[in-house]
């Protein structure tokens, strides 16, 4: 098996004001879309914002490629790209193409390189003809797909989505779960914290649950762990609920 | 690991200008003159930010003006109106959240020294807009005087009193 | 969105390089504040042709500019009855002069004519690339922080809108609950900015945390300026409009014709 890129060892952060996630520990491997399901307030986020060092662990180890993420925090926000719930407040340029050059201007790359990459990654997720619009007058999935844009321009090793749902339409849901599940297929490694199961469970290959407690409850493959998901707090996909065979795995 | 440059700060100042910019926008009908907003969010400004970054909030605000982006009041813009006849008011803006910021440090962030400080900011903006207004039109000074700050005073009044109250309110969400 | 926002295009005016549509645009409204009625009749001409060359239509931009408009009528108004001089009309008090009338008109078209030029620039210029040209002019002056400030306006461009939504939510909310009703205008304020304020600082908040992601540094890739010689001939043209526009006709036309 391949090294894995993130090792989560022993994880706890504890909120002074309350809550927190308790002794977390994982591996995200190569190639694996990771669903972190669990009810609200279970520390979703908690957890994956300390997968870029967002947030520092109280105790536990987070090791990206086996060096902790505080001792290189550039490096780990580069490597683990994070896509927030709320695209209004994440979206930094005033037109479509700003927004995706945000990353690499950060990262000091010359001009002609960020223009290449942009130009690229607008294609890539069918933004181009939008190219000069204002991010604010987009619609809710073509805002997400631009915050993933973002993201995507700087390479990085794994997609962190969290709760890419949010605010958004069935048909555009199902849109952009058919962009993360090509990105997925492409090679890329994919988090995704959610709540919502039904439409992208088929295409995860590994999904952890949480517990009310923060700590982490289950670990397997989707397919084995619908039935755990009520008893958590989470909803069952339909087609488990109803007792149909679950539509065909894609992963 | 804290960030080397003052991101937080930076973002808020941001924010204010936008609000700034806003305000010439957002009124409120009282009476007969709707008021309009601008200068309480100057000296929400100075209240919130402090003198330093209040400062440069009306920096930046100013130079967007300048620059051509329809930001001053009535989506007016440009070097002439920051130098025509109501051009003071705007570079009174400078001074006065300057003022407002370091009283309301030194007054300690209470409501009365808030008050005291927005007051203060206040007279600042109309010391710089009303002579500036008497040259340019060449008035008498009581001439300057009614038709520059009497008919504020009362919105003004009204503004300091729910720039203070407000100031109180959300100092504890703003980090800075 | 309204008309002060940026069309995308290819026009020459959209091509300019930003620095130099900056200087013209400041060159233009100073000249505006000197300029007769000649003046602003050649800036008049010179502006049509360009907002029709940049393909903006004029009928909708009457429309959007209809209250800026009464505006100017009503600031026409007042100068005709307030400027003191030869009256050629009066009724009982009210009292409408010549020099009034005169007056009043420049002030009108030199307002006009201002806000035209600054819709023009916002319209063929791309708020990035303002954001750029800041930075550029303000990099020789000493303890100004240019990337900051840079990075300050494009921030505070993209709050906006945000702030605009936000506003309407929450007057939405408040009248909802019959907030409308209420004549305290301490109160009434408090209840509109107050919630305003909380939700932005907060979206601040979070955007902070975004631009922290993405690795958020202020030594970042300088913006690049493309100039060529039709940069050169615009600045030319430019200085040519405004040396006009400020240049004394009524003299010329009095020489002429009393000597």
């Amino acid at each position: 098996m391949d090294h894995p890129i993130l090792e989560i060892d022993h994880l706890t952060h504890q909120f002074t004001s309350g809550g927190g996630i308790q002794d977390v520990s994982f591996q995200v491997f190569p190639k694996e879309f990771i669903l972190v399901a669990g009810p609200n307030g279970c520390g979703k986020t908690t957890l994956i914002r300390h997968l870029n060092g967002l947030l520092l662990p109280t105790s536990g180890d987070v090791r990206l490629h086996g060096k902790p993420v505080k001792s290189d925090i550039t490096t780990a926000r580069r490597t683990v790209g994070m896509v927030f719930q709320d695209a209004d407040t994440q979206i930094v340029g005033d037109t479509v193409y700003d927004e995706v050059a945000f990353g690499p201007e950060n990262l000091k790359m010359p001009c002609h390189v960020i223009q290449k990459k942009v130009m690229q990654t607008l294609v890539r997720l069918d933004l181009s003809l939008l190219k000069d619009r204002n991010p604010a007058t987009l619609s809710g999935g073509e805002k997400r797909r631009l915050t993933i844009a973002g993201i995507l321009v700087m390479d990085p090793e794994i997609i962190v989505l969290d709760e890419p749902f949010a605010n958004l339409d069935h048909p555009s849901s199902i849109s952009l779960i058919k962009t993360i599940c090509a990105l997925n297929q492409g090679g890329q490694t994919i988090i995704m914290a959610t709540h919502d199961l039904e439409e992208v469970i088929t295409c995860a290959t590994r999904m952890l649950i949480m517990d009310r407690q923060g700590c982490l409850a289950r670990d397997g493959r989707p397919g084995d762990l619908l039935l755990d998901l009520a008893s958590h707090g989470i909803k069952e996909p339909c087609f488990s609920r109803m007792g149909y065979s679950a539509p065909p795995w894609q992963a | 690991m804290p960030p080397a440059y003052p991101l937080r700060p930076m973002v808020n100042t941001a924010l204010f200008v936008a609000l700034i910019c806003m305000g010439a926008f957002i009124a409120i009908p009282i009476g007969p003159v709707p008021i309009v907003l601008q200068n309480m969010f100057v000296l929400l400004a100075g209240l919130i930010l402090g003198p330093a970054w209040g400062l440069a909030c009306v920096g930046v605000y100013l130079l967007t003006g300048l620059a051509g982006l329809p930001v001053f009041a009535g989506g007016t813009s440009g070097i002439g109106k920051l130098f025509g006849p109501t051009g003071g008011y705007l570079l009174g803006y400078l001074p006065a959240v300057l003022v407002t910021g370091v009283l309301s440090r030194a007054l300690g962030k209470r409501l009365g020294g808030d008050i005291l400080a927005a007051v203060a900011g206040s007279m600042v903006v109309y010391a710089a807009g009303v002579p500036w207004l008497k040259i340019a039109f060449s008035l008498s000074w009581g001439k300057a005087v009614a038709a520059g700050m009497v008919p504020f005073l009362l919105g003004d009044t009204v503004k300091i009193a729910a720039a203070a109250v407000i100031a109180g309110k959300i100092r504890p969400f703003v980090k800075l | 969105m309204n008309i002060f926002t940026f069309h995308s295009g290819n026009t020459a005016l959209h091509r300019l390089d930003v620095r130099y549509k900056t200087a013209l645009v400041c060159m233009v409204s100073l000249a505006l504040l000197k300029a007769g009625f000649a003046g602003c009749f050649v800036c008049f001409l010179v502006l049509s042709w360009l907002v029709y060359a940049t393909g903006i239509s004029f009928i909708h931009l009457a429309v959007q500019l209809k209250w800026f408009i009464l505006l100017l009528g009503i600031m026409f108004i007042t100068r005709s009855l307030t400027v003191p001089g030869t009256p050629i009309f009066s009724f009982f008090e009210v009292v409408i002069t010549h020099e009034g009338i005169v007056q009043g008109t420049l002030v009108a078209m030199r307002f006009f004519l201002v806000m035209i030029t600054g819709l023009l620039f916002s319209a063929t210029t791309r708020p990035a690339d303002l954001k750029s040209a800041a930075q550029w002019y303000l990099k020789p002056i000493p303890f100004v922080p240019e990337k900051r400030v840079a990075i300050m306006i494009s921030l505070f461009l993209r709050f906006l809108p945000l702030i605009l939504t936000q506003a309407q939510q929450v007057s939405d909310a408040v009248n909802a609950r019959c907030g409308n009703l209420n004549k305290n205008p301490v109160r009434r304020i408090r209840y509109l900015v107050l919630p305003l304020l909380k939700k932005i600082f907060l979206a601040a908040d979070s955007l902070c945390l975004a631009m922290d992601a993405r690795c958020y540094s202020e030594d970042r890739t300088d913006p690049v300026f493309e100039t060529g010689k039709n940069d050169m001939r615009f600045l030319g043209a430019g200085i040519c409009l405004c040396l006009v526009m400020v240049c004394p006709f009524h003299i010329f036309i009095k020489m002429t014709f009393w000597s």
